[in-house]
């Protein structure tokens, strides 16, 4: 990774410059006319879909096709940059473990459930095994008045995905087809057998022990000359490959008839894991490997001329497999744990090395059997929509269920094997200690998860389009059921719900939406509340006085308010009632014999409700000169009845355990803006720059929290999940110098340690001294940048992805030294030593797990800010001869590049995915064909 | 055409159903969670077994004090010890960074948790459901059995309360006495602390209704519940405490404004009195069979349950993790713990009975160890001692020694309570069982009391010459003055009861803890003469200690006064 310096002003001036809103995607090359932000574009928002300029409240929104270009198993991670507004937050980058946190607008609540709501084709549904090919829209609904139909379940903001549907018209056949690799963006650089062998008996000295490792040892380290007694072992050259390859094939067609209109798809994707590939290699072992087969139906058929029935049926099955263990995280582990000199992969023998402490990654991978699982997903829909226009021109009434099914199951095969641990008995020959024993595989298949959704509804609509006056209006009905393993009670919502909008000569709009829902997670007579949002619009650009102007071609003004609510209150349900639970125990009698505690739980509050999100929203949209975008959004959210245990008001000589009530309270503000311009020339040479940010803050305004000796200890005043650390000094430079400085409490310092600052200046540092320092892993601000031309045939495509006011922390073995029996990196070698105390970056050595240096500090935390290049292709059409000639209608081939360079401050990983299975860079080439 | 037709009426009819249904359908009983996963009040307390098992969870709230505070004994916030591990949060007391903001030894919540529990299992015991034996004419002897025992349940949870309080007021001193269990709505402004009189006369009033009730022993399947001598003795620790200086002497407060809530009144004479009287009740009652046991060592091993010394205890399942913690650095898996202090190691006299600072002693500074009280080598592992497979090597360069990261920092190790026979690296385990009340401790209540308000009784030196005898150690001269023999009723305690959670208590009553808790914790350097093997032992000093007046009580919680302003704040903090 390069580690390149960025300012801070050079985002504040990206930021100041541009900004904007509903970016629009990219079809399979660039088009750029298609790409501004057009009033007339339909927006895909709550239960319905409406022209962008009747849109008063706060969405972004990207179209399917932008989202291919980002390679990713998993959905959520490429909408990264699309939608402002929208923080994704990586978790992985391993297949099948790599599903993104999700965020609209930040961070709003402390409370347990902070994420999106997603919504695929009006129903609440998962997002992760989606592909981009299927989809036709990702709305982001942002503020509280956009998601208050969608009652206690919108605060968090709601993604709204629709897929795509068929059109009248001849049957379009679209093949597209990607192969390529990936490799791993950085690995911890751990030291070889000589290094870790000098700098084990340096940390050894440190803490008074004698060296561990002879000059002879020493000298057999640097030789490599004794490759079995002084091993020189890499475990993540020997485990992993360079390159994997990856592919991904879409077939999908297109049309409709007279009464009839379709759109199929078929798509499979493949992703090998890093590990080599090991199946052949024993019977007790498998690639590492994850395939994904799509399949969607989406059928509209016009029963009658006035009743239209629409089918959707998507279908996933994904299996992965992974030897070892279900993810590999234990394998990662284990391969940074494992010193490069504790044995040879092989022994003289050719029986696997190994030592009581550490078993043999290679031989885990080889030798312990493997893991499968396979999902399948189902996401169903029948819709019937029938035009009640005989009863009044303009009305119709829509009814659909819902049925989502995400079933994952699980095989398992494990065995365990033999390892040897060898030494030198001096006598020319060599001693073998068995560890472990051999076993036959066992097989487990009980394991599963599952996740299902079944959902009602009903709507009356009504759209006026007389002259000026424009009314769509649309009341409903739903029911919503989500069940989830081991939930013996399923997530009930049910509700009223509408919205009105009105328009004035395209001018003035108005539009008032509402759901009065319930859900069963509360006390009779406390399950339902009204959730409301107004908003209100106006186009100046069609007031006469503008209406000549060249300049604004068109120009808006918004702003709403609204309340939406968020009742997922955590894993316990029914806070509303009173539990027993188990709580200690008593043991008795002669054979002292055990009786389990039984008491009162946390007290009920009968009270309970949800969170409720009051937001405010005014947006500016322009379009200048028809080439110029720009889009503003500003908000100001405020979060009550956030779930807090009130330990500023019952003491706990009361005895209960207190009860959570609703008196937590969050606010948060920010903007996203955007800019985009867009070359309107027909020529041979078009192309558009799009650049968005958006910034969201949050800050704990009440959360009842005990109280503290000095102010800097509150969370409250502080962004959600604040970090409080130490805050770190430097290191001790001598004896005087540790004398002379506040007791650090955690050990016996030395110099080289680190030094930590004595906050409230009681001459101690502890764990009083923890102070709110840095930004949450979640950034405050991200930004995008798009790009794309087209030069005759050939078009190039970029988008570049950036976040700031995020912090990370650096934690585990990748990074401490010699902790846990484990190894140490390349960091280490700038490690303190008398010698080097004035360039040292790393504290002095320690054998032992070491009590002062990883306390909790600034000193491992790093800038987490970056920007990446999420994607960039190019590509050329094939000459239309050519095209003729092989009977296609449209060709066109390209290769692609993702996450093609990093420019981030953490220096020695990746500044999303720190530790574990890697992020991945791919490089691919592929073909797209329309017929 | 017409089988279109007829479709399409079909389906319109259809659709006619489905809308209507979806009209008729928003009534709440969806919403209705139709089963009910989690056991309701009712269900709870007319249950056996539930009732049973929620006396369990007030036992559960008795604390072992092997790990008291972070891991740490308090013998490691007193002068016996020092505790190894830097991060543990005892080193705040002795550092003296500890207030009312952040109290290692933070019992407050959890003491009125116990209570709590206690309070809400009184008042409900009664509710069990027995009809199914009461209705049941063959069933009439278990019903009366049941009942009985629900009654003994109910005294068992009273005097677990009296203990809860007990604890509270040695920390606290006067505190809020809460003998129901309230609701989370009343106004907490309005609750006082109760006065220490009341409290403790709350305690002793309290164990001689609970003395009433509870049986003198338990059946064998029961044993280990609380007895008769465990109410008894609870008084007396509690009539000795209220005695002592500490609770006598409000001037040590520099003028508090509510000497009420950390002082008795009355007349000091009367208080010796009681407590002396309250300690012979229990040595009088002669069918509980509490006896010394034979030998020192063995109360504090494995097979402690039977030892008819221990009056009620603390049981613990398996486990090696107080050896673990306290086994020197050098054996595997050992953490070095708790290591006891030179201050505590000087104070064993020789084998004869003198102070090692009494020019007639056979003590041998260059052979510190031998022709001691027995009860130091039963308590404190030596240099060169053996222990668990070999000699323990404290001394510098040695493998349980220095410079060692975590070695001993006092020269010296715990062997009160660790099972040396333990195989960590094995995982072997054994029961832990943490005495709370022995009956040597009643002697030492006796004899305290007695020699206050009857100075010369012979009693006095009888009992203390008990204890010394059973120890190995010979009787006390003849012919003490009252002071002499205060002096040596003192060190007995120290000596007997160390590492058994007194010390910290009894430097803080008898109001010398500004001087003992306030000294240096001093340990010695262990020398080895790689000539003749011999060693050479250098005291030096390990830690020194801070303790300020306001330290004699805990201060209350912030947190508490903070919301219940009427909670008056123990003085100087």
């Amino acid at each position: 990774m390069k580690h390149i310096t960025i300012h801070k002003n050079f985002f504040l001036i990206c930021f100041c410059v541009c900004v904007f809103e509903g970016t629009r995607g990219q079809s399979t090359n660039v088009d750029t006319l298609n790409y501004l932000n057009q009033p007339d574009n339909i927006e895909n928002i709550a239960y319905t879909s409406q022209a962008s300029w009747l849109v008063t409240d706060a969405v972004s929104s990207v179209e399917g096709a932008a989202l291919g270009k980002t390679f990713s198993s998993n959905f959520g991670n490429s909408l990264f940059g699309w939608l402002p507004g929208l923080t994704v937050v990586k978790r992985g980058s391993e297949p099948g473990y790599d599903s993104p946190r999700l965020y609209a607008r930040g961070i709003g609540t402390f409370g347990d459930n902070k994420e999106i709501l997603v919504i695929v084709d009006g129903f609440e549904s998962k997002f992760e095994q989606l592909i981009p090919e299927e989809v036709e829209s990702v709305t982001l609904l942002k503020d509280a008045a956009s998601a208050s139909m969608y009652g206690g379940r919108g605060a968090n903001g709601v993604l709204v995905i629709t897929t795509r549907r068929g059109s009248e018209g001849p049957m379009q056949i679209n093949f597209s087809g990607q192969v390529g690799v990936q490799s791993a963006v950085s690995l911890p650089d751990f030291l070889d057998s000589y290094d870790y062998a000098t700098l084990y008996n340096e940390a050894l000295n440190n803490d008074g022990f004698p060296d561990l490792y002879t000059e002879s040892d020493l000298e057999a380290y640097r030789t490599g000359g004794s490759p079995f007694l002084h091993p020189d072992v890499d475990w993540y050259d020997q485990v992993l490959r360079e390159y994997a390859p990856f592919s991904r094939y879409n077939l999908s067609f297109k049309g409709g008839v007279e009464k009839a209109r379709y759109y199929v798809t078929l798509n499979t994707l493949s992703r090998d894991g890093l590990y080599k590939k090991t199946a052949d290699l024993t019977d007790y072992s498998t690639n590492s490997k994850y395939t994904q087969h799509n399949i969607r139906t989406n059928v509209d058929i016009d029963v009658t001329n006035s009743l239209t029935a629409s089918v959707n049926l998507g279908m996933i099955v994904s299996d992965k497999s992974n030897p070892a263990a279900y993810n590999t995280a234990p394998m990662f582990d284990r391969m940074s744990s494992v010193p490069p000199n504790a044995f040879p992969i092989f022994n003289p023998n050719n029986t696997y090395g190994g030592n009581a402490l550490y078993t043999n990654p290679w031989g885990d991978i080889l030798e312990t059997g493997f893991f499968t699982s396979n999902q399948r997903y189902v996401q169903s829909s029948l819709r019937l929509t029938q035009k009640l226009d005989g009863l009044l021109q303009g009305l119709s009434a829509t009814t659909a269920i819902s049925f989502n099914n995400d079933f994952k199951t699980y095989s398992i095969k494990q065995r365990s094997y033999v390892r040897n641990s060898i030494s030198d008995t001096g006598t020319e020959s060599i001693a073998y200690v068995e560890h472990g024993t051999e076993t036959s595989l066992v097989a487990s298949e009980g394991d599963f998860e599952q996740w299902r959704n079944m959902a009602f509804e009903a709507f009356l609509n009504y759209n006026l389009n007389s002259g000026s006056n424009q009314l769509h209006a649309t009341l409903g009905y739903n029911l919503d059921q989500v069940s989830a393993l081991g939930e013996g009670i399923p997530y009930t919502h049910l509700g009223l719900l509408g919205r009105f909008t009105y328009a004035y000569n395209k001018k003035y709009i108005g539009e008032f939406a509402f759901a009065y829902s319930g859900a069963n997670g509360f006390a009779p007579g406390k399950r339902f509340g009204l959730f409301p949002g107004v908003s209100l619009g106006w186009i100046i650009s069609n007031e006469e006085f503008l209406q000549q102007s060249n300049v604004f071609s068109f120009l808006k003004i918004s702003g709403s308010y609204g309340i939406a609510g968020n009742d997922y209150l955590g894993e316990q349900r029914f806070l509303y009632a009173q539990y027993y639970d188990y709580e200690g125990n008593f043991r008795y009698g002669l054979d002292n014999s055990i009786v389990h505690g039984y008491a009162e739980a946390q007290l009920a509050n009968p009270d309970l409700t949800w969170e409720k999100e009051k937001e405010m929203n005014i947006g500016f949209d322009a379009v200048i000169a028809k080439k110029l975008s720009i889009s503003i959004d500003l908000f100001q959210q405020n979060r009550i009845d956030i779930l807090a245990t009130p330990n500023n008001s019952v003491p706990r000589f009361l005895g209960a355990t207190l009860p959570k009530l609703n008196v937590g309270e969050v606010t948060n503000r920010g903007v996203e803006a955007t800019v985009g311009y867009a070359s309107q020339n027909a020529g041979s040479f078009q192309y558009f720059v799009n650049l968005s940010g958006w910034y969201a803050g949050n800050k704990i305004v009440f959360m009842s929290e005990t109280p503290q000796q000095d102010e800097y200890m509150y969370r409250t005043g502080q962004p959600v999940n604040q970090p409080f650390l130490l805050v770190d000094l430097g290191f001790f430079q001598d004896q005087p110098d540790i004398d002379d400085s506040p007791e650090q409490v955690f050990a016996e310092v030395q110099p080289g340690d680190l030094k930590y600052e004595d906050k409230n200046d009681d001459g101690f540092v502890d764990q009083k001294d923890l102070y709110p320092s840095g930004y949450t892993d979640v950034p405050e601000m991200t930004f995008s940048f798009n790009t794309g031309l087209n030069y005759k045939s050939i078009y190039v495509d970029m988008l570049f992805v950036g976040v700031t006011n995020r912090s990370v922390y650096l934690t585990g073995k990748d990074f401490y030294a010699f902790q846990q029996d484990a190894k140490v990196t390349s960091w280490a070698l700038e490690r303190w030593t008398p010698a080097t105390a004035n360039s040292a970056n790393y504290p002095r050595l320690s054998s032992l797990n070491s009590q002062n240096n990883f306390q909790p500090s600034t000193f491992w935390q790093r800038d987490g800010s970056f920007v990446k290049l999420q994607y960039a292709e190019v590509g050329i059409q094939l000459p239309k001869r050519m095209n003729e000639k092989l009977k296609l209608a449209e060709s066109s081939i390209f290769i692609n590049g993702t996450n093609l360079f990093s420019i981030d401050k953490v220096d020695v990983a990746d500044p999303e995915i720190l530790s574990g299975y890697p992020a991945v860079r791919t490089y691919s080439i592929g073909a797209k064909i329309q017929f | 055409m017409f089988k279109y037709q007829r479709m399409k009426r079909q389906i319109i009819r259809f659709l006619n159903i489905v809308l209507l249904l979806s009209l008729l359908a928003g009534c709440e009983e969806y919403l209705d969670p139709q089963v009910i996963t989690y056991e309701t009040y009712d269900q709870v307390t007319t249950s056996y077994n539930y009732t049973k098992q929620r006396l369990s969870s007030v036992y559960s709230e008795i604390q072992p004090g092997f790990v008291r505070v972070g891991g740490a004994m308090l013998a490691s916030a007193s002068d016996e010890a020092e505790h190894t591990l830097e991060t543990s949060a005892i080193h705040q007391f002795n550092i003296g960074s500890w207030n009312a903001y952040s109290n290692p030894d933070n019992v407050w919540a959890q003491y009125y948790r116990g209570i709590y529990k206690a309070n809400q299992f009184m008042v409900s015991a009664d509710s069990v459901d027995l009809d199914r034996y009461k209705l049941d004419p063959a069933e009439q002897e278990t019903y009366e059995n049941r009942l009985e025992e629900i009654e003994g349940w109910k005294y068992e949870a009273r005097f677990l309360r009296a203990l809860f309080y007990f604890e509270l007021v040695k920390r606290y001193g006067g505190v809020p006495i809460i003998d129901s269990a309230g609701s989370i709505d009343q106004d907490f402004s309005l609750v006082r602390r109760n006065t220490m009189d009341e409290c403790v006369r709350f305690i002793a009033d309290e164990c001689d209704a609970c003395a009433i009730g509870l049986p003198i022993r338990h059946g064998l399947a029961e044993q280990g519940r609380a007895t008769r001598g465990a109410a008894l003795a609870l008084k007396s620790r509690m009539l000795l405490y209220a005695a002592s200086d500490l609770f006598n002497t409000p001037s040590w407060s520099s003028g508090y404004s509510n000497p009420e809530l950390i002082s008795l009144s009355g007349d000091r004479q009367a208080h010796w009195q009681e407590a002396a009287d309250a300690a012979k009740a229990v040595i009088d009652l002669a069918a509980a069979g509490y006896k010394l046991s034979s030998n020192y060592r063995d109360l504090f091993g494995p097979a402690n349950t039977r030892e008819s010394e221990i009056i009620f205890s603390h049981r613990a399942g398996n486990s090696n993790n107080f050896e673990q913690a306290n086994f020197p650095i050098g054996y595997k898996l050992g953490n070095s713990g708790t290591t006891p202090s030179q201050n505590l190691v000087e104070a064993y006299e020789d084998r004869f009975g003198l102070p090692i600072t009494d020019p007639g002693t056979v003590y041998d500074p260059e052979d510190p160890y031998s022709n001691r009280d027995p009860r130091l080598r039963a308590t404190i592992v030596t240099n060169n001692s053996m222990f668990y497979n070999r000699p323990v090597e404290s001394f510098i360069g040695g493998l349980d020694g220095p410079p060692i990261a975590q070695a001993t920092r006092t020269g010296y190790y715990l062997n009160k309570y660790v099972n040396q026979g333990l195989d960590l690296e094995t995982g072997q385990t054994s029961v832990h069982n943490w005495i709370i009340l022995r009956f040597a401790e009643i002697y030492l209540n006796y004899a305290e009391a007695l020699n206050e308000y009857d100075p010369g009784n012979s009693d006095i030196a009888r009992y203390i010459n008990e204890i010394r005898d059973r120890a190995g150690m010979p009787d006390l001269p003849g012919g003490l003055s009252q002071d002499e023999m205060r002096e040596r009723i003192r060190h007995e305690r120290r000596i007997e009861l160390a590492f058994e959670e007194h010390r910290i208590w009894d430097v803080r009553r008898w109001m010398i803890a500004q001087d003992v808790l306030s000294s240096p914790l001093e340990g010695v350097q262990i020398t080895r003469n790689p000539a003749d093997s011999t060693f050479t032992y250098q005291k030096i000093i390990v830690e020194n200690r801070v303790f300020r007046p306001a330290m004699y009580l805990y201060p209350i919680p912030q947190s508490e006064i903070a919301i219940a302003s009427g909670l008056i704040q123990n003085p100087l903090w």
